[in-house]
């Protein structure tokens, strides 16, 4: 299987707890940190627990932390509200804002190569997980999967050309 | 209720003896640790630990603003899966 291309890569939004009000908005445990990138306009993919796919388009964005309310075209009484519970929401990579210069966004590291200073390929990225103490790549290489801190001290480059990142000193990591 | 303050943070010793060989001979290198409850002192900051969560050991790399929390605070037993946060390049 291959990886899906950058631009088509879905990153997850959150999951539809329940319905909020009676005029159809629903409220979402956010997998977002900055839920500030989220506007009206945008269209979201939901899946639904029993596999249907449906594309919502959000109409607003209310609240901020780790629980908002969300309202969506097309979903205006609790009913529609609350048969979207249980969904997990997701976004198109091109529909999210330029990050601008040279940043990114955190996902858009899945699928790099991983390569040494001296040039061996270690492995490509899993997944990237935003910690606590500081972003992490997971790598699938021989043997097992490696976990990286995304610092300076371990990642020496990230090239979005090459869809490469460059790592050293890499004793003492394991997964 | 908090723990003594007579007493003192309590920080695996293994782990501390650790941390005061390689500040003395200046390396830096990872350290393995299955010590979560350990708390973070300041000859800790600047150091990286591969902290276990139970399934992996993540790596935490210590800075100035956790000491005094415990090492297991920063290597989460459920991860956290959100990729659409902004990084600068």
């Amino acid at each position: 299987m291959t990886a899906p291309r950058a631009e088509d890569r879905r990153f997850p939004v959150g999951a539809i707890l329940k319905g909020h009000g009676l005029a159809g908005q629903v409220k979402v445990r956010t997998a977002m940190h900055d839920s500030s990138l989220l506007a009206a306009g945008m269209t979201l993919l939901a899946e639904l627990p029993n596999g249907e796919r449906r594309e919502l388009l959000l109409t607003g964005v209310h609240g901020d932390g780790p629980q908002l309310r969300l309202a969506f075209e097309g979903i205006s009484d609790r009913d529609a509200a609350d048969a979207l519970r249980g969904a997990e929401l997701s976004i198109a990579r091109r529909d999210l804002p330029d990050p601008g210069g040279a940043g990114y966004y955190l996902g858009d590291l899945i699928g790099y190569r991983v390569v040494a200073e001296s040039g061996a390929t270690i492995g490509p990225v899993k997944d990237a997980w935003d910690l606590p103490a500081n972003d992490v790549l997971q790598v699938e290489r021989e043997g097992g999967e490696l976990l990286i801190p995304l610092l300076d001290e371990f990642v020496t480059a990230i090239d979005h050309a090459a869809r490469t990142v460059t790592v050293r000193g890499l004793e003492g990591l394991t997964a | 209720m908090p723990r003594s303050i007579k007493k003192g943070p309590y920080v695996s010793e293994k782990l501390l003896n650790k941390v005061a060989a390689l500040n003395k001979s200046k390396k830096k290198q990872v350290l393995k640790t299955w010590s979560r409850r350990s708390t973070i002192t300041p000859d800790f900051v600047g150091h990286t630990f591969a902290v276990h969560n139970g399934n992996k050991f993540i790596p935490v790399f210590v800075s100035e603003n956790m000491v005094g929390h415990k090492l297991g605070e920063f290597s989460p037993t459920r991860i956290f899966r959100g990729h659409a946060d902004k990084r600068k390049g």
